[in-house]
C-alpha cells in the first residue's frame, strides 16, 4: 500500500489541504503516529512521527499535534537560514541543504507542531503526504479529517443504532 | 544479533545491591514461548523454587511484552507482569494495555525482572539503554494518580509511561495492583504488593528506539486485514459504546449476574446499573489502549447528585458488576466512585468487592457482629460501609486489615464463613454463576492462577450454539452452557489460545471474543513480524506448552485435583430463579474429560512425563518428579 502510494505521488498533490482535528473524537490510539513513522522508515516509532497525540489521562484528554497551516508561521520567520519555507499554495518543507539543525524553529511553532528529531538531523514537521495524508486515512475515530472534504476517503460512518 | 518484533534484550535490576544487568533475549525462549506471559512463566519456573515466601527479597518480579508490540497490529499494547502471589501462594500473574507495554519495547526491551529488595523507597527509571534507581521517598504514600503526576512534574515530560503502586500495595494488602496510565490495572494476584515489598513505587519507561518487523509489507497486510475485520465486526459498535459492561444486561437475562454474593443470579436493580444505563448516563468520551482500533474505554464525568464531578475511566464489566449486584448496589454513581477510590489507592477491584460482600453475606446469616465489623453497618448495599470498607483495607485498619489478606485468610482467620467464601485456590472469583456457565466455570476451576476467567476466557459459550461445539469439538453440547459435556475440550482449546493472546500481548478482545485472531492469522503475523517459521500447529502447541509450564509451576507448590474445586454453593445449591434455574456445577465429570484432553494424569491432576516430553519439557517433567523412574506424585504426602 506505501509503496504504490509513493511511486503515485506527485507535485500537484502537494496543495494546502488542511487537516481538521476534533480532539473530542481522538481515542488517543495513537494509530497516527504508527503509520506516520512507518511511511518515512517502514518501521514503527513515534518518535519518528510528524504528528503526536497529547495525552493527559486525568482528564481524559487525547489531542493531535500536527502543522495546522496557520496564516502567519513563526518558524519561517525565526529560520536563519530560510531553510523552513512555504511557496505559495502549497504546504510548509524544510530545505535540507540549507537547514543547520538549530532547532529554533521547534521553540518558535506555536502550536507545538515542529518535533526534534531523536538524533541529530532535520526537524520533523507534517509535510502532509504530499496531498493523501495516511493519519487521516487510517484514524478509526475519524478525529482527524480533512477541512475542505470529508469524503476523500469516504465519508466518515455515521454509528449505527446499538440493538 | 539483529532481532525483528522482539526489541531483542532482556533487562535485570537487583534492587538490593542496585545491580543492573542486560542480557540478549535468548532464541529458545521466544521461539517456545513467544512472550508476554510465556516468558514470565517459564522463567518464574526456573528460578522460583517451591516454597519461597512471596513477600521475600528473593522472589522475582517480571514485566514482559510481546513481539508485536510496539507496532501497528490492532490491540497488541499489553504486558504482562508474574511473580509469586502472596494472596493465593502459587503463580502470580495479571495483565494490563494502556500505553505502558509500548514504551518498554521502544526503550528496547522484552523483558524487566526486578529482583531484592532496596533498603528505601525508590522508583526505576529506564530511559533507553540508561537504567537508574531514583529516590522515592516524596512519593511513598501517595496515591496512584498523585505519584504519576509528581513523577511526571519530576522529570519535566508528560510522555514517560508509568506503572505505579498505590498506598494499599505499601500497607501490605496482598491484592495491590499495578497501575499503568492511571487507570490501566494489573490487579489480579497481589503483584503490586510483591511491588511494593521491594519498596519499588514505580517503573517510569521512556523509550525512542524502533521496532522493526521482518517483512513490513506482509506485516501490514496481516494487520490491516485484522483491522477491517474487527470494523466490521458486529461486535464492533457495542464494544465502542460499552466496552465489556456490554454483558452485564445479557448476563443478568441468563440468570448468572451474582447478586447480592452469589446468593441470586438475577439483580432486579440490574437495568439502572447496567452498560447501556452508563453509557447514557455518564460517558463523554471513548478512549482506546495503544495501536487500537477498538476505542472500548470510556472516560465519564458525574454530573449530579452526592458524586458529582467525579470523573475517570472505565469502569469495566467486572467491577461495574462487583459494585453494583455483587454488594447489593443500585446506585451506579456509587459504584463508580467505589471503583475510583479502589484504582486510587491501588486494588484489585474483584478482590475488593468479595470481601465486602462476603463480610455482607457473613452479617446477614449473623455470623459477623457488628462490633467486630467495627460497627459498620454492613447490609446489603449500604453505600456508606462500602466506602469506608474500601478504605479500612487499604489502611489496613481495624476489619479492614482482616479482609486486607483475601477472604480465604479472612474466613480463615475469623472461623466463619468459608463455605462461601469465593475463591478458588486464593482467589476471589469473578462477577459471572459458573452453574449456568459451566466452561467458564471450568476455566475457573482449573486456571493456573485461581478463579479468574482469562485464563481460558471461552466465549463461545454465550452463542449457546450447538453448531459451533459440533463444528469445532464435535460435541455439540460444549457450547451450549448448561450442559458439562464436552467442556474439557472446549476449556482446553480456550486456555491454550489465551496463553498464546496472552504472549502475543494482543487484547483477547479479537481473539477468543470477536474471533478474527485464530491461530492460524496469528501464525502469519508472527512470522512476517519475528521471521520466525511458524503454523497454526506450532502456536497452539506454545499455548498448549505455556499452560503445562503453569501446571507444573503449581504442581510443585503442591496443587493437584483436589484443589480444582470451587465453593460448595455452586456444586450443591441449585441456582433459585431465572433463566438458569435449578442448574448447579458438574465438576468431577468435567475434569475427568479436562485432564484426558490435557494428557494429564486423571487421577492426579499432574501433567505426564509423556507431555512435558512431547512438548520439549523434559527438564520440567525432571523436576516435578513425574520423569522415568521417579514417577510418583511428590504432592500426595504433603497435601
Amino acid at each position: 500500500m506505501v509503496g504504490e502510494f509513493l511511486r503515485l505521488q506527485s507535485v500537484v498533490d502537494e496543495m494546502v489541504r488542511q487537516i481538521r482535528v476534533n480532539k473530542d473524537k481522538c481515542s488517543g490510539c495513537r494509530y497516527c503516529e504508527l503509520i506516520c513513522s512507518y511511511r518515512e522508515s517502514l518501521w514503527f516509532n513515534p518518535r519518528d512521527s510528524k504528528i503526536r497525540v497529547a495525552k493527559y489521562d486525568e482528564r481524559g484528554i487525547d489531542e493531535p499535534v500536527l502543522c495546522r497551516q496557520c496564516a502567519t508561521c513563526p518558524p519561517i520567520d525565526v529560520c536563519p537560514t530560510n531553510a523552513f519555507q512555504r511557496s505559495e499554495g502549497r504546504v510548509v518543507r524544510i530545505d535540507a541543504e540549507n537547514c543547520t539543525s538549530c532547532y529554533l524553529c521547534v521553540d518558535a511553532c506555536t502550536v507545538g507542531a515542529v518535533f526534534r528529531p531523536r538524533a541529530q538531523g532535520l526537524p520533523l514537521v507534517c509535510d502532509f503526504c504530499h496531498g493523501k495524508p495516511l493519519c487521516v486515512e487510517k484514524c478509526p475515530t475519524r478525529a482527524l479529517t480533512f477541512a475542505d472534504e470529508d469524503a476523500r476517503f469516504g465519508a466518515a460512518p455515521s454509528e449505527p443504532e446499538v440493538p | 544479533m539483529k532481532h525483528y518484533g522482539y526489541a531483542g534484550t532482556v533487562l535485570r535490576i537487583d534492587l538490593s545491591n542496585k545491580r543492573v544487568a542486560k542480557s540478549e533475549l535468548e532464541k529458545d525462549l521466544a521461539k517456545g514461548f513467544l512472550g508476554g506471559r510465556g516468558f514470565n512463566s517459564r522463567r518464574l519456573f526456573d528460578e522460583i523454587g517451591r516454597g519461597l515466601d512471596p513477600l521475600s527479597p528473593e522472589n522475582k518480579l517480571m514485566f514482559a511484552t510481546g513481539p508485536l508490540v510496539g507496532t501497528m497490529f490492532p490491540t497488541a499494547c499489553r504486558f504482562n507482569v508474574s511473580a509469586k502471589s502472596p494472596l493465593t501462594g502459587i503463580l502470580g500473574d495479571s495483565n494490563a494495555g494502556g500505553h505502558f507495554a509500548a514504551e518498554m519495547k521502544y526503550a528496547g526491551y522484552d523483558q524487566i525482572i526486578i529482583e531484592g529488595r532496596s533498603p528505601k523507597p525508590v522508583y526505576i527509571f529506564v530511559d533507553d539503554d540508561t537504567v537508574s534507581i531514583e529516590d522515592a521517598s516524596h512519593l511513598w504514600g501517595r496515591n496512584v494518580y498523585e505519584t504519576d503526576k509528581i513523577l511526571r512534574d519530576d522529570l519535566k515530560d508528560n510522555t514517560v509511561r508509568t506503572a505505579v503502586v498505590g498506598p494499599a500495595a505499601e500497607n501490605g494488602v496482598k491484592y495491590a495492583g499495578i497501575f499503568a496510565d492511571l487507570m490501566r490495572a494489573a490487579a489480579r494476584t497481589g503483584m503490586g504488593t510483591v511491588m511494593a515489598s521491594k519498596r519499588l513505587k514505580a517503573v517510569v519507561i521512556r523509550g525512542s528506539k524502533p521496532v522493526e518487523v521482518a517483512e513490513p509489507e506482509q506485516f501490514m497486510r496481516i494487520s490491516e486485514e485484522i483491522e477491517e475485520a474487527i470494523y466490521e465486526h458486529p461486535q464492533y459498535w457495542p464494544r465502542v459504546k460499552m466496552g465489556t459492561t456490554r454483558i452485564l444486561t445479557p448476563v443478568n437475562e441468563m440468570g448468572l449476574l451474582p447478586t447480592r454474593h452469589f446468593t441470586e443470579g438475577v439483580f432486579d436493580h440490574a437495568s439502572e446499573v447496567s452498560g447501556e444505563r452508563l453509557a447514557e448516563s455518564y460517558n463523554l468520551k471513548s478512549r482506546a489502549c495503544f495501536s487500537c482500533n477498538i476505542p472500548c474505554s470510556r472516560f465519564y464525568a458525574v454530573q449530579e447528585g452526592k458524586f458529582a464531578g467525579l470523573e475517570g475511566e472505565g469502569p469495566e464489566y467486572e467491577a461495574l458488576s462487583a459494585f453494583t449486584a455483587r454488594v447489593g448496589n443500585a446506585d451506579l454513581g456509587l459504584a463508580l466512585k467505589a471503583n475510583d477510590t479502589v484504582n486510587k489507592l491501588g486494588m484489585d477491584a474483584l478482590t475488593t468487592a468479595e470481601c465486602i460482600s462476603w463480610s455482607m453475606e457473613c452479617c446477614a446469616e449473623g455470623w459477623l457482629s457488628k462490633e467486630k465489623a467495627d460497627g459498620l453497618d454492613l447490609s446489603w448495599g449500604n453505600a456508606e460501609a462500602i466506602l469506608l470498607l474500601i478504605e479500612k483495607i487499604a489502611k489496613r485498619e481495624g476489619f479492614g486489615n482482616v479482609l486486607a489478606d483475601g477472604v480465604r485468610a479472612a474466613s480463615r482467620s475469623l472461623c466463619f464463613g468459608e463455605e462461601v467464601a469465593m475463591h478458588i485456590k486464593g482467589l476471589e472469583m469473578i462477577q459471572a454463576d459458573p452453574r449456568g456457565l459451566k466452561g467458564y466455570g471450568l476455566g475457573f476451576a482449573v486456571a493456573t492462577r485461581g478463579g479468574d476467567h482469562l485464563r481460558a476466557e471461552p466465549f463461545i459459550e454465550l452463542s449457546d450454539d450447538p453448531r459451533r461445539g459440533a463444528e469445532l469439538f464435535s460435541v455439540p453440547e460444549a457450547t451450549q452452557r448448561l450442559q458439562w459435556k464436552g467442556k474439557g475440550k472446549l476449556v482446553n482449546y480456550f486456555e491454550n489460545w489465551c496463553a498464546v493472546i496472552d504472549a502475543l500481548e494482543v487484547c483477547k478482545n479479537i481473539a477468543e471474543n470477536m474471533e478474527v485472531l485464530p491461530f492460524a492469522k496469528a501464525a502469519e503475523a508472527i512470522s512476517a513480524a519475528t521471521g520466525l517459521e511458524m503454523d497454526a500447529v506450532a502456536v497452539a502447541q506454545v499455548g498448549e506448552r505455556i499452560v503445562n509450564i503453569e501446571r507444573s509451576f503449581l504442581v510443585r507448590e503442591g496443587i493437584t485435583r483436589k484443589d480444582d474445586t470451587m465453593p460448595t454453593r455452586f456444586l450443591r445449591e441449585p441456582l433459585r430463579s431465572g433463566n438458569s434455574k435449578g442448574s448447579i456445577f458438574e465438576l468431577e465429570p468435567m475434569l475427568d474429560e479436562y485432564y484426558a484432553e490435557r494428557g494429564w494424569d486423571v487421577r492426579t491432576g499432574v501433567p505426564t512425563e509423556q507431555k512435558l516430553k512431547e512438548l520439549g519439557l523434559d527438564d520440567v517433567a525432571r523436576e516435578i518428579g513425574v520423569s522415568e523412574s521417579r514417577n510418583v506424585d511428590r504432592r500426595a504426602s504433603c497435601s
